[in-house]
């Protein structure tokens, strides 16, 4: 049984910092970011807020080439999940206010939730 | 310009009982920048959804943390059964609310020892943790554990309680409650913590909400957020207001802590008294389509379980946001400006569990 409706607002990647900055306006808390792998080789990025005990998710699907804008210039604490979707996925993300480049992770694997994920040329195993 | 020296603290210290590395940047004694890594014990457990069929996965749920291990298996039961529109029988529901709120107490009172320890209060630190066993041992008793219980899933939970352990736990919770009341009393009025622990670590109301910080330490800022609110498990039928200070220091998310283990303590007493006989689960067929976010208050603050299903019986994707991942950009900000000395209690006060952050 579902606690509570979770509506999902679908947006455009050149719409996405206004419609953020329309939702901070609004009063509303980052609760998380995720980013999915889905059908046709696609990402799946939501961006989910809460207002009041209400939730919302922003959602946008790009491809594996993409770019897509930071947010951290309008919730400066996104930078956690930003450098996590890069590192997971390999989403080019511009302009992460604290950018680990690749090293927020000790992984064995490039990307490893990517679409076609590397092995091997870690750029971020201390012990390589 | 004083010149600046960076200290590393972490990822081994003894405060820590996780790995989690801060660049420290000094001038002086004061702390101008903290820059933390993580990433030491990644385990890449959302990736084993892709293993593990949605039954089999509530057994790895629990595992991402060994403090609430309770409440992520609560929490990822909850996002199936949102998923697969299962409705749980009541008794169920209200005995999973018992089990959360022990999860709590054992949690809190485990973070108080270790705060106590931090500030080399030792005689508090073991004192605390003497409670703690009581709160443990029933756990074990009632839910099957002391530390990963497999109480929770899908479609309900696995053990009951019975009728003459319900009325032991009553009885025992006046003890503990007067064992809690006295140890508390040193946590807030004691001179040596209060002056360890009142304007160090400042995070104002309006930068924890920014922050998007979580639990107890969004709430030491006076931000009235307690995920229970929404109303999952027996919640909405339950009596609670969330706790607040106002200080944003560290004696502020102490004092929440302290007035959360007695309201768990009530919210157990409600539960106990109002839980209806019954099944205590639903038999689940079919496999799980769609997607759904399941959001719990853990003893950390808020945790997000998403799921999504594509009709296999393996979960398409599994998500967690935990907690203290929320809390290391507060955190961050709470060290900026801070003395050096006082880095281990304000790391500390969040209650940093970096297992959940790791997952």
């Amino acid at each position: 049984m579902r606690v509570e409706e979770q509506p999902v607002i679908r947006v455009e990647v050149k719409d996405l910092l206004r419609k953020v900055e329309e939702l901070r306006d609004e009063g509303c808390r980052l609760v998380q970011m995720h980013c999915t792998k889905v059908a046709d080789d696609n990402y799946e990025i939501n961006y989910s807020f809460d207002k009041d005990y209400k939730f919302q998710t922003l959602r946008m699907n790009i491809t594996p080439e993409n770019q897509i804008p930071s947010i951290t210039g309008i919730y400066w604490a996104a930078f956690l999940y930003e450098n996590e979707i890069h590192e997971l996925f390999g989403v080019g993300i511009k302009g992460i206010n604290v950018d680990f480049k690749g090293t927020l992770y000790k992984k064995k694997m490039k990307n490893p939730f990517a679409v076609s994920p590397v092995k091997g040329g870690e750029e971020t195993c201390p012990s390589k | 310009m004083p010149k600046q020296i960076i200290i590393p603290f972490g990822p081994q210290h003894p405060v820590l009982p996780e790995p989690i590395h801060l660049d420290l940047v000094l001038e002086d004694e004061k702390v101008v920048e903290a820059i933390p890594s993580i990433g030491y014990i990644h385990r890449g457990l959302e990736k084993l959804v892709e293993k593990r069929d949605y039954n089999q996965y509530i057994y790895i749920a629990e595992r991402i943390c060994g403090i609430c291990s309770f409440i992520h298996g609560l929490s990822y039961a909850q996002a199936v059964e949102g998923l697969m529109d299962i409705e749980v029988p009541e008794r169920a529901v209200y005995l999973r609310t018992i089990g959360s709120e022990y999860s709590r107490l054992h949690s809190h009172l485990l973070w108080l020892g270790c705060f106590a320890d931090s500030m080399g209060f030792e005689s508090l630190f073991m004192n605390t943790w003497r409670i703690r066993e009581h709160i443990l041992n029933r756990m074990e008793e009632s839910l099957g554990g002391r530390v990963i219980q497999g109480t929770c899933k899908v479609g309900g939970v696995r053990r009951d309680i019975d009728g003459e352990t319900l009325d032991k736990m009553i009885s025992e919770l006046a003890g503990v409650e007067k064992d809690i009341k006295e140890v508390t009393a040193t946590f807030l009025k004691d001179s040596s913590i209060r002056h360890r622990t009142k304007k160090v670590g400042i995070l104002t109301k309006k930068e924890a909400f920014d922050m998007g910080a979580a639990g107890p330490t969004m709430r030491g800022s006076g931000v009235e957020k307690d995920t229970r609110m929404i109303g999952y498990a027996a919640y909405g039928k339950i009596d609670f207001a969330p706790i607040t200070a106002s200080g944003g220091d560290c004696y502020a998310r102490c004092e929440v802590r302290v007035k959360e283990l007695h309201q768990s303590i009530d919210i157990i007493r409600q539960c106990i008294k109002k839980i209806p006989e019954g099944p205590i689960e639903v038999k689940v067929k079919a496999n799980p389509t769609g997607e759904y976010i399941s959001r719990v208050e853990q003893p950390r603050g808020e945790a997000i379980h998403y799921v999504r299903g594509n009709g296999t019986k393996n979960l398409e994707r599994f998500r967690v946001r935990t907690p203290t991942f929320a809390n290391i950009p507060p955190l961050v900000k709470m060290l900026g400006g801070c003395d050096l000395a006082d880095v281990p209690v304000i790391v500390l006060s969040i209650d940093p569990c970096i297992s959940c952050t790791e997952r």
